[in-house]
Order: structure tokens, then sequence, then C-alpha cells
């Protein structure tokens, strides 16, 4: 017994220490500008390059070690980074590249052709989104040290996007044939990850590569990322000052930061949300081969409603599957599908199906039960008549690729016009479940991947317009991304990806 | 005693094998698909299927399930599907996050509630009242909303406490005792209710036997009737029930975890369960049972040391 006495006396003791000295335990990097914590909602999956997303959440753990080829501006366009000049031949097969000659990787080997070329080959070999993103390169040919040529197979407008994300990481090229590299990474970043005091799938500290190039990009001295993924602990955290940044997520995490006088910055991610109509030859759903039927699905959203009830304003009402910063845009393709059920029904009528069909779709309310709620209620004005089937969450992207559904909610995420026409527009894309094919798609892909400059614009506008026309698609918005900082942290996003760049985060008023 | 001891550990691998086994086969029956949660939405059916390949998902499940077994029986758990970070690293990281905040809360509980329910039976009244009405509403509250109060109140606005994370002892024992101070009140709270009923109770029947009246009326001090013979006689009871807390506090540290953002085995559970990281799930599920199993071996050699009968039965 004496010892429960004394235990409980110890106890009580250190609780009063701990409550007295607890100051001591917050964390490092508030209130300090030369460091920064931030979270992520899922831990990084792999350092190898090539293995990772093209982009994501988990961005920042790649981002501090690593160099991409080229880099997205403010407006998303690739700029210059370890490829400081590029250009391509006349039949957009054969991309020259000019390198840095000032680089090195944190393991003292040089950045030069050769290590281009190894981490292209290697990447592509690779089963990630980021290698998966390099089919088109054939080989990589090394003209001299800070020159190479890459071969295409095809031409591939993506490209230059690709490498300025994750498929452009570039590692040591004397690590890439280890397996070590998938947990770690040897790279020419701007930080190195300190492995002693890091917890794998946990806590990533990286402290400042002292031989890097491009310093001045990276204002912060040491860098934290911890993985967090529930909601109030990373809003607990953003409000003790115990982390810097965070990824948004729903509408309802932006507004309990915005309530507790956090930073919100806000920028469209490239996401485009909405009803996809994936049988469009009428396979599973007769109904759906009838373009009026689609456009009539597509006068019943109303997407203004849409936006702001179910996901909180954050998102730009749309009819298009290429964001307002794609250039395919055409604002004036907006007004197409302007909010009218009357018009709607006319052409249900028009198709003969002035009573509507039935067709069986996922259900996805336990993830999505507003948007959900939103389809199904446009549905009905038409009397469509949806039964939901029961689906698990690792099964759906399977299902859609697999042909199962005739349409449903999705958000489809494309950082260039070409990635979404690889998703969906080709006979190979993964989400053209049903391989519709048109020549009047095909001929506009085509000509759009096979010239540069405006004629390739106007090319892709008038694919656009053709997609709108014959309502491929029911889009409801180009969806929007927030980033929430602590008010000593000032962020700058760039369109179309998950996260803001590390090279975007800055002390406030710097 | 060693005879009692043996047929407790055999017993206790018997039910370490059991329950890894309807682990497997239950993740590996369920139809879940991690390569396609691996490689994303874009990845084509034949990047997907050339991942479940690399991941050995093609071969049958009776020839995966002994690959398992037979390397967990080396120590050798496999790797994280998702992380690709070693199994045995992984759990070792996060078991001291798991085992401090359990072992902190059941301390806390231990204490507390022996001297709540000594208090309560010996003084009876109005005191015994109010902290039986205190444990009523103490169990009834949900450990996460407690959680959730105390890192508003004291870690968000006061900042005496972390909000987030863990501080490894030999990093820091200040920042450790800090780090763990909030999410062990949090856990314990539930557990202290019960375990101080039990005490209470315990201690009110042991109090009423004749010894106790003998005792006193050969003039022992009251305190040294109380706790060197009451209390002994009233402890194993209490003992049973704090370690069937201790067990239940393992689970209960799941959400609590997720609440302080402690990347114990708890959190690392329900993400590598959400994921379909059945290496990582199974890893987490031995370890937590043998944790289960040495701890309930400890109780029953701490029962036997209190009372020689229970080494019989």
């Amino acid at each position: 017994m004496r010892r429960s006495l004394v235990a409980a006396t110890a106890a009580s003791v250190l609780l009063l220490t701990a409550a007295c000295g607890g100051s001591s335990g917050e964390s490092s990097g508030s209130g300090d500008s030369t460091e920064l914590t931030l979270a992520a909602v899922t831990p990084p999956s792999s350092f190898a390059v090539g293995e990772m997303a093209q982009s994501g959440p988990e961005d920042h753990y790649y981002q501090a070690v690593y160099d991409t080829l080229l880099e997205l501006d403010e407006d998303g366009q690739p700029v210059a980074n370890l490829v400081t000049e590029w250009s391509y031949d006349e039949t957009n097969t054969r991309l020259s590249l000019t390198l840095r000659d000032d680089v090195t990787f944190s393991d003292g080997t040089a950045f030069d052709a050769e290590a281009v070329k190894a981490n292209l080959e290697a990447a592509k070999g690779r089963s990630g989104e980021a290698g998966s993103a390099l089919g088109a390169i054939s080989s990589v040919e090394v003209v001299d040290a800070t020159h190479a040529d890459v071969v295409l197979s095809r031409p591939d407008p993506a490209l230059l996007q690709s490498l300025s994300r994750s498929s452009g990481y570039v590692a040591s090229p004397a690590a890439l044939a280890s397996p070590d590299l998938a947990t770690a990474p040897v790279g020419s970043g701007p930080y190195v990850l300190d492995a002693d005091a890091s917890t794998a799938g946990s806590t990533y500290v990286y402290t400042r590569n002292e031989d890097y190039w491009n310093a001045e990009d990276f204002p912060y001295d040491s860098l934290e990322i911890r993985y967090l993924d529930d909601t109030t602990a990373i809003l607990n955290g953003l409000r003790s000052g115990e982390i810097n940044g965070v990824a948004g997520g729903t509408s309802d995490v932006t507004t309990g930061a915005e309530n507790a006088g956090l930073t919100v910055t806000t920028y469209t991610n490239g996401g485009i949300e909405g009803v996809y109509l994936w049988d469009r030859a009428g396979a599973l759903v007769p109904a759906l081969a009838d373009v009026r039927v689609r456009q009539a699905i597509n006068f019943a959203m109303d997407r203004e409603t849409i936006v702001e009830t179910v996901k909180g304003g954050l998102g730009e009402p749309t009819v298009q599957v290429f964001g307002p910063n794609s250039p395919a845009y055409d604002e004036s393709l907006e007004d197409t599908y302007e909010f009218d059920v009357d018009r709607a029904k006319e052409l249900m009528a028009e198709a003969g199906y002035a009573d509507g069909f039935s067709m069986t779709l996922p259900d996805f309310s336990p993830v999505y039960p507003d948007e959900q709620a939103a389809m199904t209620e446009a549905f009905a004005s038409l009397g469509i008549e949806v039964t939901y089937s029961p689906i698990t969450g690792d099964q759906v992207v399977g299902s859609i690729i697999g042909g199962q559904w005739p349409a449903n909610f999705f958000n489809l995420t494309a950082g260039s016009p070409f990635e979404m026409i690889g998703l969906t527009l080709t006979q190979q894309s993964p989400f053209n479940p049903f391989k519709n094919a048109d020549p009047e798609v095909d001929r506009l892909v085509q000509q759009a991947q096979t010239t540069s400059g405006d004629e390739q614009t106007a090319a892709l506008q008038e694919l656009n317009r053709y997609l709108v026309d014959q309502a491929w698609f029911a889009p409801w918005d180009a969806a929007e991304g927030t980033f929430i900082t602590t008010t000593d942290v000032a962020v700058t996003a760039v369109p179309g990806v998950s996260v803001p760049p590390l090279t975007g985060f800055e002390p406030a008023g710097s | 005693m060693l005879l009692f001891l043996l047929r407790r550990l055999g017993a206790g691998v018997a039910l370490v094998w059991v329950i890894a086994t309807l682990t497997f086969f239950l993740t590996s029956l369920t139809g879940s698909d991690p390569a396609r949660r691996i490689l994303g939405p874009t990845a084509g059916l034949d990047q997907v299927a050339a991942k479940s390949a690399e991941l050995g998902l093609d071969r049958p499940v009776l020839e995966r399930y002994w690959d398992w077994l037979t390397g967990a029986l080396r120590g050798d758990l496999g790797t994280s599907w998702f992380t690709n970070e070693q199994i045995g690293g992984l759990i070792g990281d996060a078991l001291p996050v798991s085992l401090s905040l359990v072992v902190a809360a059941t301390v806390l509980t231990a204490a507390v509630s022996i001297v709540l329910g000594v208090v309560a039976a010996v003084r009876g009244g109005w005191l015994d009242g109010l902290l039986q009405g205190i444990s009523t509403v103490a169990f009834a509250v949900p450990n996460f909303l407690v959680g959730l109060v105390l890192s508003l109140v004291f870690a968000v606005e006061l900042g005496l406490f972390p909000a987030l994370g863990y501080t490894a002892f030999t990093d820091d024992p200040g920042a450790w005792l800090a780090s763990i101070t909030l999410p062990a009140i949090a856990l314990a709270i539930g557990a202290i209710a019960t375990v101080a009923t039990q005490t209470r109770g315990s201690m009110i029947d042991v109090l009423q036997q004749d010894y106790v009246r003998t005792l006193r009326s050969r003039g022992l001090p009251t305190r040294s009737v109380l706790l060197k013979h009451a209390l002994r006689n009233a402890a194993p009871a209490s003992l049973t029930v704090l370690s069937l807390q201790f067990i239940a506090l393992i689970s209960g540290a799941v959400v609590i975890e997720k609440v302080f953002g402690l990347n114990g085995l708890g959190e690392r559970a329900t993400s590598a369960a959400g994921q379909g990281d059945v290496p990582l799930v199974l890893g987490i599920v031995v370890v937590a049972v043998v944790v289960v199993v040495l701890v309930n071996l400890l109780v029953d050699v701490v029962l036997g040391w209190l009372n020689p009968k229970v080494r019989i039965a």
C-alpha cells in the first residue's frame, strides 16, 4: 500500500510540475520566423522518384529534398529551375534541355546531364503517377554535361507541366538504384531530411541544405512536416501555433479556421467537380447516348446554388472540364447551360424520355452526402430515378474505370488541359471507361497535341466547345482549395496544384 | 507458481496466434484494392494489376498467410505497403507513445481512484454521495470530449501544455510529461470513476469484516487498520478492475491519440486500417495482443502474490 501512496504522490507532483512547466513542451515552430512547421493529411508514400502522386497533400515532403527540372510560376506555367532553357524540335518529339552547372546533391554527386538521364529513365519505370506521366519518353541522350535531349515516342504537350511537378524530381544518381531511396531521400533540394530527428510515418524534420543554389527562395532555416489526419488536432495545432500551415480540406475546416482568426488562402486547385457522364454510348443506360438527354442533365444542374450550399462557396461554377486557368477555357461557354429545368424537360421530351428513366449509381453518401443529395435532386427534377449501390471507398475508382457505372459525382484533377485529355478523352484514358470514340474529338485532340502557341490554344478551345456542346460531362465547378496558415506566415499558391509549393511560404510582412 | 506462469504464457501465445490469424484472413478477404489506393485514381488497370502482383496479392491467400506467419516468427513483420517503412520500425516508434499514454493514465487512475474510493468508504455521508455523483458524471462523459475541452482550455487558450505531438522521455523528460499529461487525464477520467467505485465497494465490505473490528478493538491506529490491513484485502478486486481498465485504456487511446495528434499505435492502426495497409494492421494487432497478454500475466502474478489461493485456482 505504501507503494500506492508513493505512486499517487509522485503522480500528483509530476502533474503539477507539468502544469507549471507546460510551456516547455510547446512546439519549436511557433513564433520563430526561421522555422516552419506544416501538417500534411497523409504521410509520404515513397521518396523514390517516379513513385509518388503527380500532385497531392504530400508534395511538401518531397519538395523539401528534391529540386524539379522545371518549376511552376504563379500562373501555373513552367519556368526555369534545374533546367535553364528548353526547346522542342519541329516534330515536338525531341526536347532539348540546358542544365545548371552549379548544383550538387546532398551526397556530393554533381548534377549533370547523366543525372537527368538516370532519373528520367528510372522514374519512367516506376508505377506511381509521377512515373506514368513520363510514358512518352523513349530515351534521353546526353549531349554534354549541361545539355541533354529527351526523345519522345509521340508529342506530349503535358510533359513540361509534368517536369515541373513530381515527375521532374531529381535524386542523386548514386542513390537511384538503392531500395533505401524510398525512405532516405538523397536530392539537391533546399533541405536535407534529418533522419535522427524524424519519426517515420509521423514527423519529418528537415534542416537547410547549406550548399543550396537557390536559398533565397526558401526563407526558413528548418522545416518540420507532421502527419496529422484529425481535423480537431489540426485546428488546435494551428490555434496554439504549434503548426503553421495545412491544406484546408473541407469548407467546415476552412470556416473553423476563419472563425479562429487564422489566415485562409484560396486558389483553384485543378479539380473539376460534378457529374461525369461516362456511358455516352448508352451501354448501360441507353438514354445517355442521346445528346439531348445529356444536355438536359446539364440544364438541370443549379451550379450556383450547389457551389454556395454544398461547397460552402469554395468553387467557381462552370460547365467546362477545363478550369479557368487553362488555355482551353472559354468564358463565353459558361452561358451554355444556365439552370433551366423547363428547357431540360423539353429536351427530355424531345429525346423520348418525358417520363424519365432509371439508372444505378455508386452510393457516395458516406463521403459526399451533400453532393449526392444535390445530384439526386437534379436527376429527380427530370424524372430520372436513381438507385444507389453500396460501395467501399477503395473500390470506387476501380469500379468507375471498369465501366460499372453510367455516371457519378466525381472530382478529377488535372494540371493541364492535356492531362485532362489524357484522363478522359482518348481510347487509353482511364476515365473513358466505355471507350467512347468520336472522330471530331480525336481530330481536335490530335490537332492540339501536334501544334503549339496560338494554334494549339485555338485547337484546345475548339475541342472544349465541342465537348460542352455534346455534353460529354455535366461539371459543376472548378474546385477551390484552401491553405490555412497562422498569421505570421504568408502563402502564395499556384493554380492547378493541390498545395502551394514550398517556395510560396515566407514570413508575413517580409 | 512456475507451472501457473507457464500455463498462462501458453494460453497467451495461443491467443496471439488465433487473433493474428483471424485478422489476417479478415483483412485479406475484404475485397479491398490497396494497389489502386497506392497508385491513385489515374493509374491504368494494367498498372494496378502490376502493383498488386508486386505486393504479392496475386498469390493464394494461404500462401501469403504462411509467408507472413513464418516471417513474424522470425521477427520480420514486413514492410508497410503505403510508406515503404519497416513495420517493426513503425511500431517501435509508436509503441512508446501509446505505452507512455496508457501507463500514465493507469498510474493516474490507480492513484486517484484509490484515494477517492477509500475516502468515500471511510468518510461516508455527503462526501461519499458527492464522490459517487462525480464518478457517475465522469463515467458518462466520453473521453474524447474531455480531451477536446482539456486541449482547448489548457493548450490552446492558456498555453500550459502542447496541443499536439509527443516528445520522447529520453529527449526531454519535462517535455515528455507535458506532452502526455492532458491525453492521460482525458483517457483516465472514465477509468478513475470505475475503479474508484469498485474500491469504495470493496473497502466498505472489508471494513465490515470481524477482523477489522478486532484490530480496532486492540487499539491499532486507524491509519494502520485502513492502509495496512483493510486496503490490502480490498485491493485484489480493485486490481482486477484496474487491469481490465488498462486493456480498455489501450483501445480508448485510439481516439485520444487522434485528438492530441499523438502518433501512437492507435493512430497508426486507424490510418492503416483506413488505407488497407494489411501488413501494418497485422503488426499492430500482434503487438497490441502481446501487450494485453503480458499485462494480464503481470496482473495474475500480482494477484497471486496478494492472494495465494489464486495460484491454486
